[in-house]
């Protein structure tokens, strides 16, 4: 690896890397991301370098395993340069096929291509499948071109030149005014201009910056930041040093944390190869780049698994080696953070962000998005959705374009209900409001926010009650227990629903639940706290006639709560096929042959089994 | 004119009054005789803001917000508080149900919510609670006594106050000072003949015998701290407070005054 004693020997690197690289000659990119390697993307990716090398293609075919691409649902897959074909669900067997028709002789393989599921169309083009189509990858675009264990790869398309740029050709103070003027917004959650923090930040009185990422992602279901590790970890490292000089260069000393959760194993090793690997080119340390007076360097600090360390003060606070709690922040962590010096904390996606507007400008950066959100947001698309993934999209798109044109609309043609945006404090939207723009302020407007950009979307068959419930008891767990309102006031809200659910409701539940919920948002110490009624406020405020149902006729309209649910057979359509009386656990449906069939409500455990098993609409749920 | 040294026009439930800058929104009520119900606090001891009994409602510009006055630095010069309006009195009345539920067998409780209105609730209650984790034994232990035999264990509905991995620990001394600061009287202690007994952190710590009288006092534990913090003489420490001042007294009286 090469020491940069200056910009422009890493320009020289950089043309010399570039002259190298024959952009023409075939590469196949074989996604790495968390879906793809749970369904086998890393012996796919074996396969080709076995095959490769057995054919003695080395020369002539590249072959990576890359970050994530996004498209989960179809993985693995293979993108395949210079035409970007894209494979999907590539297995090995299908490995040598490939090489043999798609990188020898230019041929498509039919099979392999992902098909419109309404269409039928056989797409060919990774940027023409429906869900690629309507996103804007900045910041996952480049997953696909680079090893992320690799500096070369980073610096040849374009790494460490806003870094260049910002050390040479700008002072601290117009970076801070370039994305105070791009309107970065935190991409964590709360959504607070980053260049604004930054300002004060440098502006605070202390004998030392600390300048942290935030990369405890600890949403169920949520992996944007990890896919950025994971992806392409150099961007992030170079967003944080550009951060670390415009908060430090000339006010005092700086030192770098990155808080990531050990229980992303793959992104810890990636990052502190990173780190590794910028030391040893001279892009942390003493006098960066040659930059007189510049030293900074990282510290990796693991987190131990709890949720709530992902907020600012409990993070700084385990960062110290105190226990993750939070504190009241009514004097701020960028005055007083870790060890009481100011600190600037943003998170993974944040800083990936800054690269790129060095480089391209804030006026670039505030042409995507909206009014009061400029640039991409990457969002987690899950639940019962076609085509579940990764997505980045310009700010302001609406839900529903999200969910229909790049989801692929609601699995097994079931009607969509609802939405839930920001994760477990995040709170539920319902179809009326699927031409909401996605954007900070619109999304808090009803009742939920950006948090980090997990995005659940349910289906018809979905409870309200129940999802409420599972979210409260997903942080009860994580609830610190430090304050009142949050540690009991979750566990007796959690008491009032599953009264609600087993049928035991009382009269004046549904207003209690309200009282509860408002008292733990304003009273609580943090925000996980101060959100965590959000999804129990908004389905009561969006679905109030399905808590009703619970409570006043004690029924479940999405047939989900047990309790409130019984089964019985349709005489007419019941053939007497003994199917559903065979699958009975409890042996509580009776009837002969050709004869139809009877449940016994006393034995019948809801199980649910007669009416997945039925083929003629014989069973119905109530 | 340094931020520190600023004086700050504020109101507080519409009674106007001037404060420095970074005195805490409960000190300031005090002094207008305004009285707002607090557990977690002890002067002694940093606000730690945890029991949430102290919320208030202040307003800067249009916006306004629930904050604990315990622990809230007065900032900005107009700041108006309200520590009884329709929002706070709704939310406090939750957080003393949410406290009573917990700690239903807490006279002091009891006694407590009472006092701010609230006799009964209809949440679920706990039996044999009277922890209502407001800190002030963890944070004396810690801040005042040095000592930090005691902290937090599990998190969420499970936190509770105990010593390291909830085994006996050399590191109390029974002092005696977070039996003296817990508001719900849940830390019991017990002085037997040859040795002082804290039941809830299992400690057994030999009572210290007076060289004098042969009474007990304090603990032999709290002696060897002591002795390296205080300049004053092994004799003097070893001596009951009662012989001390008799000792005093005889001197007294034999000097004819000091």
């Amino acid at each position: 690896m090469t020491f940069f004693k200056n910009p422009a020997e890493l320009n020289e690197y950089r043309n010399k890397l570039q002259a190298d690289y024959a952009p023409h000659s075939p590469y196949i990119a074989v996604c790495g991301g968390p879906g793809c390697s749970l369904m086998g993307s890393p012996d796919v990716f074996q396969a080709f370098q076995e095959e490769i090398a057995k054919n003695g293609l080395t020369r002539k075919v590249r072959v990576k395993l890359t970050g994530c691409h996004g498209f989960c649902q179809k993985g693995p897959l293979a993108l395949i340069y210079p035409h970007k074909t894209l494979y999907v669900s590539v297995k090995t067997k299908d490995v040598r096929e490939i090489l043999e028709k798609t990188i020898e002789r230019d041929e498509i393989i039919e099979r392999l291509l992902y098909q419109d599921p309404v269409t039928k169309e056989k797409i060919v083009q990774e940027s023409e499948v429906p869900f690629y189509k309507n996103q804007t990858q900045l910041l996952l675009g480049n997953n696909r071109l680079i090893d992320p264990k690799s500096i070369d790869d980073y610096i040849r398309i374009g790494g460490y030149s806003a870094l260049c740029k910002a050390l040479f050709e700008m002072e601290p103070e117009q970076i801070i005014q370039e994305i105070k003027k791009a309107d970065l917004r935190g991409r964590g959650g709360g959504g607070f201009p980053a260049g604004v923090k930054w300002e004060t930040c440098r502006e605070a009185h202390g004998n030392i910056k600390y300048v942290i990422i935030n990369a405890d992602e600890g949403d169920p279901g949520a992996f944007m930041d990890r896919a950025l590790l994971e992806g392409n970890p150099h961007s992030v490292l170079e967003g944080l040093i550009i951060a670390a000089y415009a908060i430090s260069y000339g006010v005092s000393p700086a030192q770098g944390f990155i808080y990531v959760r050990h229980e992303y194993p793959l992104a810890v090793k990636y990052f502190t190869n990173t780190v590794a690997q910028a030391r040893e080119c001279g892009l942390l340390g003493k006098n960066i780049l040659g930059k007189e007076g510049f030293n900074f360097d990282v510290q990796i600090n693991q987190g131990g698994g709890a949720f709530v360390c992902g907020e600012s003060s409990a993070l700084m606070a385990s960062i110290e080696g105190k226990p993750g709690e939070p504190r009241a922040k009514y004097v701020h962590t960028v005055h007083k953070g870790i060890y009481n010096q100011p600190s600037n904390l943003n998170n993974v996606e944040t800083y990936a962000n800054v690269p790129l507007i060095i480089n391209n400008g804030a006026d670039w950066y505030r042409s995507m998005g909206t009014e009061g959100s400029k640039g991409t947001k990457i969002f987690s698309l899950v639940g019962k959705i076609n085509n579940t993934g990764l997505v980045e999209v310009p700010m302001g798109i609406t839900l529903r374009k999200i969910v229909y044109d790049i989801g692929g609309g609601i699995r097994g043609n079931k009607k969509f209900k609802a939405v839930q945006t920001g994760g477990p404090s995040g709170g539920v939207i319902p179809e009326s409001m699927l031409d909401l723009p996605v954007d900070y302020d619109e999304l808090s407007k009803v009742g939920s926010m950006m948090g980090s950009g997990g995005m659940i979307v349910m289906d018809s068959d979905t409870c309200m009650v129940d999802v409420a419930r599972y979210f409260l008891d997903f942080l009860k767990g994580e609830s610190c227990g430090k304050c009142t309102p949050c540690r009991e006031g979750i566990k007796q809200i959690l008491v009032v629903l599953n009264r609600i659910i087993e049928g035991k409701a009382k009269e004046g539940d549904l207003e209690r639940l309200v009282e509860l919920g408002k008292a733990v948002h304003d009273a609580s110490l943090c925000a996980l706290g101060g959100t965590a009624a959000n999804p129990l406020l908004t389905t009561i405020k969006y679905f109030e006639d399905e808590y009703k149902a619970h409570i006043y006729d004690k029924k479940c309209p999405a047939g989900v709560c047990r309790a409130l649910v019984t089964y019985s057979i349709l005489e007419e359509n019941c053939t007497g096929c003994m199917a559903c009386l065979k699958q009975c656990p409890q042996n509580a449906i009776t009837g002969e042959k050709k004869k139809p069939h009877k449940i016994d409500t006393e034995k019948c455990i809801k199980c649910g089994v007669c009416y997945e098993t039925c083929k003629f609409d014989a069973v119905v749920r109530k | 004119m340094e931020e520190k040294d600023k004086i700050l026009n504020i109101t507080i439930d519409g009674k106007k009054t001037a404060v420095k800058y970074g005195t805490t929104i409960l000190t300031a009520a005090k002094r207008l005789g305004i009285e707002i119900p607090t557990l977690c606090y002890h002067p002694a001891l940093e606000p730690y803001g945890v029991c949430r009994v102290c919320i208030v409602e202040i307003k800067r510009g249009k916006r306004t917000r629930v904050v604990t006055s315990c622990n809230y630095p007065i900032q900005d010069d107009g700041l108006e508080i309200f520590t009884e309006s329709e929002r706070i009195k709704r939310d406090r009345k939750i957080v003393l149900e949410l406290l009573l539920a917990r700690c239903w067998s807490s006279p002091e409780i009891r006694d407590f919510a009472a006092k701010w209105g609230v006799v009964d609730t209809d949440l679920q209650k706990t039996e044999n609670e009277e922890c209502i984790l407001c800190g002030l034994c963890v944070n004396v232990c810690r801040d005042i006594i040095g000592q930090s035999a005691i902290g937090f264990e599990s998190r969420g509905v499970d936190r509770k106050t105990a010593t390291p991995f909830g085994k006996p620990t050399d590191a109390c001394i029974a002092c005696g000072a977070c039996v003296y600061v817990c508001p719900t009287g849940c830390i019991k202690m017990e002085d037997l003949p040859k040795e002082r007994r804290i039941d809830r952190w299992q400690s057994d710590v030999p009572i210290l015998i007076c060289k004098n009288c042969g009474k007990g006092f304090g603990t032999v534990k709290q002696l060897e701290i002591l002795k390296t913090k205080n300049p004053l003489t092994k004799l003097y420490l070893e001596k009951c407070p009662k012989c001390r001042e008799k000792e005093l007294a005889e001197v007294m009286v034999r000097k004819g005054g000091f």
